[in-house]
């Protein structure tokens, strides 16, 4: 792909009918100090985050990007982007007849409920549906247990002692090039914070968070769970996302402190470009959890099925004594989509467990690479891994790869790794035909048998419609 | 030509690192048939980079204490007699001391079915393999440096339809500290033949010296080989070795590798399927104690539809030492009714050992069967606890369990004397 080429893609307007009306606080395109201090000030940030910001901010300029990933694409020209756009009020439709057919249609198949679905497409939600109600009730709930989530600016308004002792301390600014560039310039995103002892009373999910759901390409989101606190978060949705933004580098830091749990679901369905690789969005995530205290638990599960090129691997840093590291993925890509996806597991505690649960469908001419890391430090006596790899290869054309690297430097640990590749061949669909079912159940079946281990994991509602995505996302790629 | 060469040389010197700058101090020219290859060679070992740390093949293979180190090369042979491990089974044998084949312990065959000869470029003969071919210099520094300093080689030709007799014997002893040897052995297997190769490379010194032995083994159509490969490095011993194989239609090959001791033991090991129907066997089992490092690059290219490859590959690390496995299955294209199989397994016997294992699958073909398993740990505290209770102290019921790992892979040696000599050798002293 030429540069040209990818720069028009980068602003490229929303295909399914959406306009974006243009911004008249839109930041001229480069990145320099003078901008991330522009940025800061915009936000009314306090002198130490703006800090934090130009310190990653001149870390950065002595990185180059990673050449590594499994995956190819033009070099992106960073100072072809702009950095900052005033909160985009989002073009409001009067109701959901106005909504594009396709995408309605793709909501039906989904089962999303009618109110997400306003929610989702842009329909002003007062019209149809009385969402502020939902919202309301939900605040209230979580203000009385002691909760707080809200938006990454808010916090930073609101609790700033909070953020400011947790924001980097899981993904230092230097870490990489995507998360000190992260660290630089973003500009929203989510903060949660759980309280000692509560058990969040429901499941969070940035759906709900109506006011910040455009939060840009360089997102931020920070959790944290103090001793014994439980929460299960959900981001992004089946429903397919545009945006006009082709770069993402969003960064994700958790933090579990003693006998805490984090759940952290994802489904992503970012457009992925069309069926001859042309378009579609850079997905280049740092997510991190840290098992900080004793006993504490991350779970990641995911279900990536958008993107252009994701590059992505949510990891576990096993800190606390006996804390537990999991991660279940069900990676799909068709047509000319990359992704290299996968996780990291470090052990540093002593008795710290680990599961890796990885799933990866190629279809069309795609490319699905399992990225993996386990390392057990000299400390962690008796730590145990488990990791699983599956792939399943549709049609000739497409490709498959497992790069587990297993680093043990403690031989009271025990680690397993296990890969395996299968298909859905004919025969699998001869013997579903013979007892009357047709090839797209067929399909969808063996599927959601392969991708089952890691559907459990997903909160209910999540789970039905995730099984439907993947048979809207392979459709057409048998037979 | 040689002249002119020799006058060029020593500004290019300036590029080389410098453990390998001796090397070329002094070196004779010949204008051979192999004058080119070692030419070229030379030119690419010069604009070669140093591999280190950042690269991904190299990671986890320190080879600081090798480039502080400074090597020579042997131009005489040594005077001093050495004992050359026997293989009673075996028919033909070469017998090389620092790189210098020594005729009067080794037993070549020329002419007939079966051709086990050393060959140089001054007597290498039209139809026989061109080095490099299967290992070129353009692979990186060590191959090139192997492929520059190349002096006799030593080969083994089976014709169409042969079989050999008894394994050849192929002996390389390391008699000399801080130099540099860079045997290679080329095997060429025509269509139908069979031939069992044992290939040893035994320290006498424990002294630092530098070995980069290179194989190139080629099967026909058809074509049988068994191909056991021994590593006894010695406690200063550096060994950067390359095996790399590719196989015809239907040709059959086992390959088992035996590494123990060794600063640091280092195998690059490449199959390749170029004709369908074919078979592979990989067998390895390293061992490390002390500050030992052992590194296995294994590369398995299914270039061809329906063939089968099996690997197993064992490490045992003791002491500080430190193993690094990395196995590649690449399925290209096109590839279908592929089977492959690869297990990796790691046996921690101290707290301070390390492994990092690596195994990849790389799939470009959807008909296939896949599958990598690796584990690493330590002895299981309940067969331990079972042994004792049955009487066995604990340091012997530890060397049994250890004996039992590591045993999985020497009873697959082929050759009865050498199984019984490496078990004795390997496994008598494991230590707790």
């Amino acid at each position: 792909m030429s540069t040209a080429a990818l720069q028009s893609l980068v602003n490229q307007p929303y295909k399914h009918g959406f306009v974006t009306a243009i911004e008249s606080d839109v930041a001229p395109r480069g990145l320099s100090e003078d901008m991330i201090r522009m940025i800061s000030h915009k936000k009314q940030e306090p002198d130490w985050l703006l800090q934090f910001r130009l310190d990653a901010y001149r870390h950065w300029l002595t990185l180059a990007p990673p050449q590594w990933a499994n995956v190819r694409h033009a070099p992106i020209d960073f100072q072809d982007i702009s950095y900052y756009s005033a909160p985009k009020a989002r073009p409001k439709l009067a109701s959901m007849d106005e909504v594009d057919p396709e995408l309605r249609r793709t909501f039906e198949r989904l089962g999303v409920p009618m109110h997400e679905q306003a929610a989702l497409a842009g329909v002003a939600v007062d019209v149809i549906f009385d969402s502020v109600s939902v919202t309301t009730t939900y605040k209230a709930r979580l203000a009385e247990a002691g909760v707080i989530f809200c938006s990454f600016s808010e916090a930073v308004r609101e609790h700033p002692e909070l953020v400011r002792q947790y924001l980097g301390t899981v993904v230092p600014p230097a870490d990489n090039f995507y998360a000190a560039l992260n660290s630089a310039v973003f500009t929203d995103g989510s903060f949660c914070f759980i309280p000692r002892g509560v058990r969040c009373p429901m499941e969070l999910s940035t759906y709900f968070r109506i006011n910040t759901q455009e939060s840009g390409q360089f997102e931020r989101t920070l959790i944290v769970a103090e001793s014994d606190a439980y929460v299960s978060y959900l981001e992004g949705c089946t429903a397919p996302r545009f945006d006009t933004n082709q770069l993402h580098a969003a960064v994700v830091e958790l933090v579990a402190l003693d006998r805490a749990e984090i759940k952290y679901s994802t489904v992503q369905n970012w457009y992925a470009g069309d069926e001859n690789g042309i378009g579609g969005i850079f997905n280049f995530v740092t997510k991190r959890g840290l098992c900080w205290g004793t006993d504490s638990k991350i779970s990641w599960t995911q279900v990536e099925t958008g993107s252009a090129i994701t590059w992505k691997y949510p990891s576990c840093v096993l800190l606390g004594e006996r804390s537990v590291g999991e991660f279940y993925s069900v990676a799909l890509t068709n047509h000319h989509q990359q992704a290299d996806t996968g996780t990291k597991m470090i052990h540093l505690g002593r008795d710290t467990r680990s599961t890796i649960i990885s799933k990866g469908i190629s279809a069309g001419v795609s490319s699905n690479t399992y990225r993996g890391q386990v390392k057990v430090g000299p400390r962690a006596q008796g730590a145990r891994n488990y990791s699983q790899c599956d792939s399943m290869l549709i049609g000739a054309d497409c490709s498959a790869s497992t790069f587990p690297y297993i680093d043990v430097q403690n031989a009271s640990a025990r680690v397993e790794h296990e890969a395996s590749t299968s298909r859905i061949g004919e025969e699998q669909l001869f013997y579903f035909a013979s007892r009357g079912v047709g090839a797209e159940e067929a399909i969808s079946m063996i599927i959601n048998g392969f991708c089952r281990d890691v559907f459990t994991q997903l909160p209910m509602e999540f789970a039905v419609e995730a099984t439907k995505l993947l048979g809207l996302k392979l459709e057409g790629s048998v037979g | 030509m040689t002249g002119s060469l020799g006058r060029r040389r020593p500004n290019m010197d300036t590029h080389l690192p410098g453990f390998a700058q001796p090397l070329f101090r002094g070196l004779p020219v010949i204008d051979d048939a192999w004058a080119g290859v070692r030419e070229t060679a030379r030119k690419q070992a010069f604009a070669a980079r140093e591999p280190g740390p950042r690269e991904e093949s190299w990671r986890f293979t320190d080879l600081g204490a090798l480039y502080r180190g400074e090597f020579d090369a042997i131009l005489v042979p040594p005077a001093a007699v050495l004992e050359v491990p026997e293989l009673p089974e075996a028919g033909h044998r070469l017998v090389f001391v620092d790189g210098h084949l020594i005729p009067g312990l080794s037993r070549p065959a020329e002419g007939g079915g079966l051709e086990v000869r050393p060959v140089s470029g001054a007597d290498a003969h039209p139809g026989d393999p061109i080095p490099g071919t299967l290992v070129p210099a353009s692979r990186d520094l060590f191959a090139a440096l192997n492929l520059a300093r190349l002096a006799t080689a030593a080969l083994v030709h089976v014709r169409r339809g042969c079989a050999a007799p008894a394994p050849v014997h192929l002996v390389f002893l390391y008699s000399t500290a801080a130099h540099a040897t860079f045997p290679r052995v080329m095997v060429r297997l025509e269509p139908g033949a069979s031939c069992s190769i044992v290939e040893e490379h035994h320290a006498r010194t424990g002294q630092a010296h530098l070995c980069v032995p290179v194989t190139e083994l080629e099967l026909g159509n058809g074509a049988q080989l068994t191909y056991t490969r021994v590593l006894r490095q010695g406690a200063g011993g550096f060994s950067l070795g390359y095996c790399e194989a590719v196989l015809g239609r239907e040709a059959q090959l086992d390959v088992c590798t035996v590494s123990a001791d060794g600063r640091l033991t280092r195998l690059d090991l490449g199959v390749r399927f170029a004709g369908p129907g074919a078979r592979v066997g990989l067998d390895g089992l390293a061992k490390v104690d002390g500050n030992q490092v052992a590194d296995t690059h294994s590369r398995l290219i299914h270039g061809a539809p329906n063939c089968r490859s099996r690997q197993l590959h064992k490490c045992v690390a003791a002491g500080a030492g430190r193993v690094v496995f990395n196995g590649a299955i690449r399925v290209e294209h096109g590839a279908q009714q592929t089977d492959a199989a690869q297990q990796s397994r790691s046996l921690l016997l101290s707290p301070r050992a390390r492994v990092d294992a690596k195994p990849q699958l790389e799939i470009f073909a959807d008909d296939v069967k896949c599958a990598h398993g690796a584990t690493v740990g330590q002895l299981d505290d309940e067969q331990l606890f079972y042994l004792r209770a049955r009487g066995l102290a604990a340091p012997l019921a530890r060397e049994l369990l250890t004996y039992a790992f590591a045993a999985e892979v020497l009873r697959r040696v082929p050759v009865a004397s050498l199984r019984r000599r490496l078990e004795r050798e390997l496994l008598a002293h494991t230590p707790g």
